[in-house]
Protein backbone atom coordinates (compact mmCIF):
# COMPACT_ATOMS: atom_id res chain seq x y z
CA UNK A 1 0.00 0.00 0.00
CA UNK A 2 1.49 3.36 -0.97
CA UNK A 3 1.46 6.07 1.65
CA UNK A 4 -1.47 8.43 1.14
CA UNK A 5 -0.38 11.79 -0.19
CA UNK A 6 -0.49 14.58 2.35
CA UNK A 7 -2.85 16.73 0.32
CA UNK A 8 -5.38 13.91 0.23
CA UNK A 9 -5.65 13.73 4.00
CA UNK A 10 -5.42 17.42 4.85
CA UNK A 11 -8.74 19.14 5.36
CA UNK A 12 -9.19 22.85 5.87
CA UNK A 13 -9.17 23.78 9.54
CA UNK A 14 -12.05 26.01 10.47
CA UNK A 15 -11.26 28.55 13.16
CA UNK A 16 -14.17 28.54 15.58
CA UNK A 17 -15.87 31.82 16.46
CA UNK A 18 -19.13 32.56 18.27
CA UNK A 19 -21.73 35.16 17.35
CA UNK A 20 -20.68 37.21 20.37
CA UNK A 21 -17.07 37.11 19.22
CA UNK A 22 -18.10 38.19 15.71
CA UNK A 23 -19.92 41.17 17.20
CA UNK A 24 -16.85 41.93 19.34
CA UNK A 25 -14.87 42.40 16.11
CA UNK A 26 -16.96 45.52 15.55
CA UNK A 27 -15.85 46.74 18.98
CA UNK A 28 -12.22 46.31 17.91
CA UNK A 29 -12.93 48.40 14.80
CA UNK A 30 -14.77 51.03 16.85
CA UNK A 31 -11.90 51.14 19.35
CA UNK A 32 -9.55 51.69 16.41
CA UNK A 33 -11.71 54.69 15.39
CA UNK A 34 -11.23 56.09 18.90
CA UNK A 35 -7.46 56.22 18.38
CA UNK A 36 -8.12 58.75 15.55
CA UNK A 37 -5.21 57.10 13.72
CA UNK A 38 -6.10 56.15 10.09
CA UNK A 39 -3.34 53.51 9.94
CA UNK A 40 -4.66 51.83 13.10
CA UNK A 41 -8.16 51.65 11.61
CA UNK A 42 -6.77 50.40 8.28
CA UNK A 43 -4.91 47.63 10.15
CA UNK A 44 -8.30 46.09 11.06
CA UNK A 45 -8.77 45.24 7.35
CA UNK A 46 -7.39 42.19 5.56
CA UNK A 47 -4.79 42.32 2.81
CA UNK A 48 -7.33 42.18 -0.02
CA UNK A 49 -10.14 44.00 1.77
CA UNK A 50 -12.73 46.14 0.00
CA UNK A 51 -14.32 49.13 1.75
CA UNK A 52 -17.39 50.78 0.25
CA UNK A 53 -17.54 53.69 2.68
CA UNK A 54 -20.44 55.86 3.83
CA UNK A 55 -19.39 59.19 2.36
CA UNK A 56 -17.07 58.44 -0.58
CA UNK A 57 -17.92 57.14 -4.06
CA UNK A 58 -14.57 55.41 -4.57
CA UNK A 59 -14.37 51.69 -3.71
CA UNK A 60 -11.33 51.33 -1.42
CA UNK A 61 -9.55 48.11 -2.40
CA UNK A 62 -6.04 48.72 -1.05
CA UNK A 63 -4.82 49.35 2.47
CA UNK A 64 -3.60 52.81 1.38
CA UNK A 65 -7.00 53.75 -0.07
CA UNK A 66 -8.72 52.50 3.10
CA UNK A 67 -6.42 54.57 5.33
CA UNK A 68 -6.97 57.56 3.04
CA UNK A 69 -10.73 57.40 3.63
CA UNK A 70 -10.29 57.44 7.39
CA UNK A 71 -8.05 60.53 7.29
CA UNK A 72 -11.16 62.62 6.58
CA UNK A 73 -13.71 60.48 8.44
CA UNK A 74 -11.75 60.49 11.70
CA UNK A 75 -11.75 64.30 11.76
CA UNK A 76 -15.40 63.97 12.87
CA UNK A 77 -14.32 61.87 15.87
CA UNK A 78 -16.89 59.15 15.11
CA UNK A 79 -17.99 56.43 17.48
CA UNK A 80 -20.39 53.72 16.34
CA UNK A 81 -23.04 51.52 17.96
CA UNK A 82 -24.73 48.56 16.29
CA UNK A 83 -28.50 48.94 16.65
CA UNK A 84 -29.48 45.64 15.02
CA UNK A 85 -27.80 43.05 12.86
CA UNK A 86 -27.70 39.45 11.70
CA UNK A 87 -24.62 37.28 11.99
CA UNK A 88 -23.68 34.28 9.85
CA UNK A 89 -20.60 32.13 10.52
CA UNK A 90 -18.76 29.98 7.96
CA UNK A 91 -15.37 28.28 7.74
CA UNK A 92 -12.77 30.96 8.47
CA UNK A 93 -15.20 33.72 7.60
CA UNK A 94 -18.25 35.41 9.11
CA UNK A 95 -20.64 38.13 8.13
CA UNK A 96 -22.49 40.71 10.20
CA UNK A 97 -25.07 42.92 8.46
CA UNK A 98 -27.54 45.42 9.87
CA UNK A 99 -27.91 48.99 11.05
CA UNK A 100 -25.49 51.08 13.05
CA UNK A 101 -25.40 54.63 14.29
CA UNK A 102 -22.48 56.99 14.53
CA UNK A 103 -22.17 59.85 16.95
CA UNK A 104 -19.67 62.44 15.79
CA UNK A 105 -17.66 63.68 18.75
CA UNK A 106 -16.75 66.86 16.88
CA UNK A 107 -20.29 68.28 16.73
CA UNK A 108 -22.50 65.72 18.48
CA UNK A 109 -24.39 64.88 15.27
CA UNK A 110 -25.76 61.38 14.77
CA UNK A 111 -26.09 59.42 11.53
CA UNK A 112 -27.70 56.03 10.99
CA UNK A 113 -26.38 53.78 8.26
CA UNK A 114 -26.69 50.23 6.97
CA UNK A 115 -23.59 48.12 7.32
CA UNK A 116 -22.14 44.85 6.11
CA UNK A 117 -18.92 43.41 7.50
CA UNK A 118 -17.32 40.24 6.20
CA UNK A 119 -14.55 38.97 8.46
CA UNK A 120 -11.93 36.41 7.49
CA UNK A 121 -9.35 34.54 9.53
CA UNK A 122 -6.04 35.65 8.01
CA UNK A 123 -2.55 34.99 9.38
CA UNK A 124 -3.91 34.03 12.79
CA UNK A 125 -6.24 36.99 13.28
CA UNK A 126 -9.78 37.98 12.33
CA UNK A 127 -9.74 40.88 9.88
CA UNK A 128 -12.37 42.77 7.88
CA UNK A 129 -12.46 41.42 4.32
CA UNK A 130 -15.32 43.55 3.17
CA UNK A 131 -17.10 46.53 4.73
CA UNK A 132 -20.05 48.24 3.07
CA UNK A 133 -21.67 51.28 4.70
CA UNK A 134 -24.48 53.39 3.27
CA UNK A 135 -26.85 55.99 4.67
CA UNK A 136 -30.47 54.94 5.12
CA UNK A 137 -32.15 55.12 1.67
CA UNK A 138 -35.46 56.45 3.02
CA UNK A 139 -34.00 59.01 5.46
CA UNK B 1 -39.88 47.90 -13.63
CA UNK B 2 -37.99 45.18 -15.54
CA UNK B 3 -34.63 45.84 -13.86
CA UNK B 4 -31.51 44.50 -15.50
CA UNK B 5 -28.06 44.98 -14.00
CA UNK B 6 -24.50 45.14 -15.29
CA UNK B 7 -21.41 45.04 -13.07
CA UNK B 8 -19.13 47.95 -14.02
CA UNK B 9 -16.25 47.16 -11.66
CA UNK B 10 -15.68 44.94 -8.66
CA UNK B 11 -13.25 42.98 -6.53
CA UNK B 12 -13.68 39.26 -5.82
CA UNK B 13 -12.29 37.21 -2.93
CA UNK B 14 -12.89 33.47 -2.68
CA UNK B 15 -12.68 31.29 0.43
CA UNK B 16 -13.78 27.85 1.59
CA UNK B 17 -17.40 27.41 0.46
CA UNK B 18 -17.90 31.17 0.26
CA UNK B 19 -16.97 34.13 -1.94
CA UNK B 20 -17.47 37.87 -1.95
CA UNK B 21 -17.86 40.33 -4.81
CA UNK B 22 -18.02 44.06 -4.09
CA UNK B 23 -18.05 47.02 -6.43
CA UNK B 24 -20.30 49.16 -8.63
CA UNK B 25 -23.18 48.03 -10.83
CA UNK B 26 -25.70 49.79 -13.02
CA UNK B 27 -29.38 48.96 -13.41
CA UNK B 28 -31.50 49.80 -16.37
CA UNK B 29 -35.07 50.25 -15.07
CA UNK B 30 -37.87 51.39 -17.37
CA UNK B 31 -35.23 52.86 -19.67
CA UNK B 32 -33.52 54.81 -16.88
CA UNK B 33 -30.05 53.98 -15.63
CA UNK B 34 -29.13 53.90 -11.93
CA UNK B 35 -25.61 53.31 -10.61
CA UNK B 36 -25.21 51.73 -7.18
CA UNK B 37 -22.58 50.14 -4.98
CA UNK B 38 -23.05 46.42 -4.39
CA UNK B 39 -21.76 43.69 -2.13
CA UNK B 40 -22.60 40.06 -2.69
CA UNK B 41 -21.51 37.28 -0.36
CA UNK B 42 -22.13 33.83 -1.80
CA UNK B 43 -22.18 30.57 0.17
CA UNK B 44 -22.23 26.95 -1.04
CA UNK B 45 -25.43 25.62 0.52
CA UNK B 46 -27.12 22.29 -0.22
CA UNK B 47 -25.04 21.85 -3.36
CA UNK B 48 -25.70 25.30 -4.78
CA UNK B 49 -24.16 28.76 -4.62
CA UNK B 50 -26.56 31.16 -2.96
CA UNK B 51 -26.40 34.78 -1.85
CA UNK B 52 -25.74 34.86 1.89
Amino acid sequence: MPEPLLFETTKPTCQSISSTEVRDLFTLWNNALATLNPATVASRYSKEAVLLPTVSDTPRNTNALIADYFVEFLKKKPQGVILSGDIFIGCNWAQDAGIYEFTMGKDGSKVKARYTYVYIYEDGAWKISQHHSSVMPEA
Amino acid sequence: MKPQGVILSGDIITGCSWAQDAGIYEFTIDGFKVKARYTFVYVYEDGEWKIS
